[in-house]
């Protein structure tokens, strides 16, 4: 049985979220395609959501959540869960990329599901609603933009 | 004896327990009936304490926008509640920035009424109204738009901006859903409406609306939105749009020429194939009435084998680039995916628009 | 019956038998809810109404109808109930009058319900026969006495904030720490008084 604060997972979150920004750097400088490049501009982007959905929590709050401990079936690494599938940099289209950035949020929606399974104070469980919230917005705006077929 | 004795005596504590609470609960719980008070007085209503503020806001013909159904998840339903709102809850954060908590704007969706309120709703809101409408006629545009038609039952007329939108009422399986759609009619025609529908897959309401037939009634909210079309006749109008960001630019384009006939306007729209594009004959049409009316298409994707296009190809901020003449004062209005509205917000600023001059619209 | 007299029984269990300092009873609630003084005090005023409700109460019920009926074995189910539906009430009370504690307690507030420091108080009412006078007494003050400690500790807490814990203490270790070391300087009030 391992035990991590939420504290740690958002962490690594934010971890995973600065490789993909590096993901998206790397797409960019590789891919001649022009509507990829602008594309991963927006997607590189993400990383600020979820630290915008904490900036508006007051400092107490959010230390009383970071702290909040939870129990995972043993052996537990949120990092390993958290993997980047490979994208070929200069063959990669728009939709597959678009596809993928849902796929990575949809990671994260469940990563913070079977966090919400365990007992949290309502705060908590506040705080992680709306990052869910905030997730399964940003893929409903990508299954939109892939709708447009505009990329 | 003694177990029965044990049962009764367990049980009628409960029982008694159970009374207590029920008894504390309405004392406690239920808040009596509370006075809100709406823009200073201007909207005066009393409501059962204990509800959310958007039921009663809605219950009170006062239809603020709202998409996901009070769940807290979609954000529009902002309001100022100066008095009587209590603590900003943990749900409402994500959508309020510090200068909202600090100017006490709250998601009405989550505020329970317990006392009485004051709150300022914009008054535009306050116009806004609920109509129900029937299907007039179905047209398909391209593989996956239609434009749909309705006429208004009741009211039967409503008055709209270029640029506003209105918000339809889907059902679904958890309850009626709303979602934003711009008005692509023209704003001088007040008995009907007309949007442009995208089919997203999974998508409710796009789905029920690629659904309806001729003579199916639809209820909707509306009009919304903060957009105005400058008054100004020398100011020159920018419209970009791209994948489906058409509707709003249809009804600015049609409404600024039924007013202003020599007035200057542009129209750019990007889309992949030519199998995308829709509504160029029409504003070929307008063009040679308006010859102050110029129209860029641009295709993103390579063309087929057997295709021709006399357009414009690559992405539409390059097609913007190259067209617009520096240092003219012009209003723009933007609408489609984000990542384009940024490319497009970029060469319009190098182009010297300021924030003012820019309207976006991310669908 | 017990003889001991009531200023006896009110100061002993604020200081020489304080139920979370001598008996280490309620240490969750402690812990958690201790980082800020607002939240401690709030939680302490619920905490003293409960706990003197419920001893009084369970007083009654115990003597004149578990006992009569020689129902005792039901004692623990009995107390427990009683305790959870006055939590159910306090909760009631804190979210229409303090929503903002209401939020800043979170699930503490439902679990003093099962704070074993509310249960411990009503056994040790009935472990030392006290009359009803006396419970009710007892439950008041062994209320401050947790309330007394929590404030301590908040108190604590905050002035901590300002300085250098070493890395592998900080958190729960160093609370451990600091509770051991104001236990120990209660233990200091034994000699002053004996509660039975």
């Amino acid at each position: 049985m391992g035990i991590l604060t939420i504290g740690e997972i958002l962490d690594s979150a934010r971890n995973f979220e600065s490789r993909l920004e590096a993901l998206y750097a790397k797409i960019r400088d590789n891919s001649t395609d022009n509507g990829v490049r602008l594309l991963t501009y927006y997607l590189a982007r993400h990383r600020r959501h979820l630290d915008e959905t904490l900036a508006g929590l007051d400092a107490e709050t959010l230390r009383h959540v970071q702290a909040v401990e939870i129990k995972f079936s043993a052996p537990f690494d949120a990092l390993a869960d958290l993997r980047i599938p490979g994208l070929d940099p200069a063959k990669v289209t728009g939709d597959e990329l678009m596809e993928a950035a849902i796929r990575y949020d949809s990671e994260l929606v469940a990563l913070y599901r079977t966090i919400l399974s365990q007992p949290l104070g309502a705060e908590a469980r506040a705080v992680l609603e709306a990052l869910i919230r905030m997730e399964e917005r940003d893929i409903v705006m990508l299954k939109k933009m892939l709708a447009m077929h505009y990329f | 004896m003694l177990y029965i004795t044990a049962i009764a005596v367990i049980g009628g504590l409960f029982v008694l327990l159970a009374a207590l609470l029920l008894a504390a609960e309405r004392y406690l719980v239920r808040y009596g009936v509370c006075t809100v008070r709406i823009n200073a007085g201007s909207t005066v209503f009393k409501v059962q304490g204990g509800g959310a503020l958007l039921a009663a806001l809605i219950n009170n013909k006062i239809f603020i926008p709202s998409a996901c159904g009070g769940k807290g998840s979609c954000g529009y339903c902002k309001v100022t509640v100066t008095v009587g709102g209590g603590p900003v809850l943990p749900t409402e954060t994500a959508f309020l920035s510090r200068a909202d908590v600090r100017s006490g704007v709250r998601l009405a969706c989550q505020v329970k009424i317990k006392q009485d309120m004051e709150i300022g709703i914009p008054e535009a809101l306050l116009n806004a109204k609920q109509y129900r409408s029937r299907v007039a006629s179905v047209v398909t545009l391209t593989r996956d738009i239609k434009q749909l038609d309705f006429d208004l039952l009741d009211p039967t007329e409503i008055e709209q901006r270029p640029g506003q939108y209105v918000q339809i009422q889907a059902p679904s399986p958890e309850g009626p859903v709303f979602r934003a759609y711009s008005i692509s009619s023209p704003s001088y025609e007040k008995n009907r409406i007309q949007l442009n529908v995208r089919l997203v897959p999974g998508g409710v309401a796009s789905t029920y609306l690629h659904g309806l037939k001729e003579g199916d009634e639809v209820l909707f909210t509306g009009p919304y939105g903060e957009f105005r079309l400058s008054e100004d006749a020398q100011r020159e109008i920018v419209c970009v749009g791209g994948g489906c960001g058409m509707a709003p630019m249809r009804n600015i384009i049609y409404s600024l020429y039924h007013q202003w006939p020599e007035r200057s306007c542009w129209l750019f729209f990007g889309c992949r194939t030519t199998k995308d594009i829709f509504y160029l004959d029409d504003y070929r049409m307008l063009a040679k009435r308006h010859p102050s009316f110029k129209i860029v298409y641009a295709l993103s994707d390579p063309l087929a084998a057997d295709e021709t296009w006399d357009g414009e190809t690559g992405f539409i901020h390059l097609a913007v680039d190259k067209f617009l003449a520096p240092g003219v004062k012009r209003q723009a209005f933007l609408c489609g995916p984000p990542p384009m509205i940024e490319a497009v917000m970029d060469v319009l600023k190098n182009k010297g628009l300021t924030d003012t001059d820019i309207f976006y619209d991310k669908f | 019956m017990n003889p001991t007299p009531l200023w006896v029984i009110f100061v002993g269990s604020l200081f020489t038998n304080n139920i979370l300092l001598a008996s280490l009873l309620g240490m969750c609630s402690f812990l958690v809810c201790s980082s800020k003084v607002d939240t401690a005090l709030g939680l302490s005023a619920a905490v003293v109404f409960v706990m003197t409700c419920t001893t009084a109460l369970n007083y009654l019920i115990y003597y004149f109808v578990l006992i009569p009926l020689q129902l005792e074995f039901l004692s623990f189910v009995v107390f427990i109930s009683v305790i959870a539906a006055f939590v159910q009430f306090v909760e009631m009370f804190v979210e229409r009058f303090s929503p903002k504690l209401y939020y800043a307690l979170g699930i503490f507030l439902p679990l003093i319900t099962v704070n074993c420091a509310i249960l411990g108080a009503v056994l040790f009412m009935v472990i030392r026969k006290y009359n009803f006078v006396q419970s009710a007494t007892f439950g008041f003050s062994a209320g401050l006495g947790w309330g007394l400690a929590i404030l301590l500790m908040a108190g604590l807490r905050e002035k901590m904030g300002y300085s250098n814990v070493p890395v592998p203490l900080r958190g729960v270790g160093i609370l451990m720490l600091v509770t051991g070391v104001i236990a120990m300087t209660f233990m200091g009030f034994a000699g002053m008084l004996n509660v039975q």
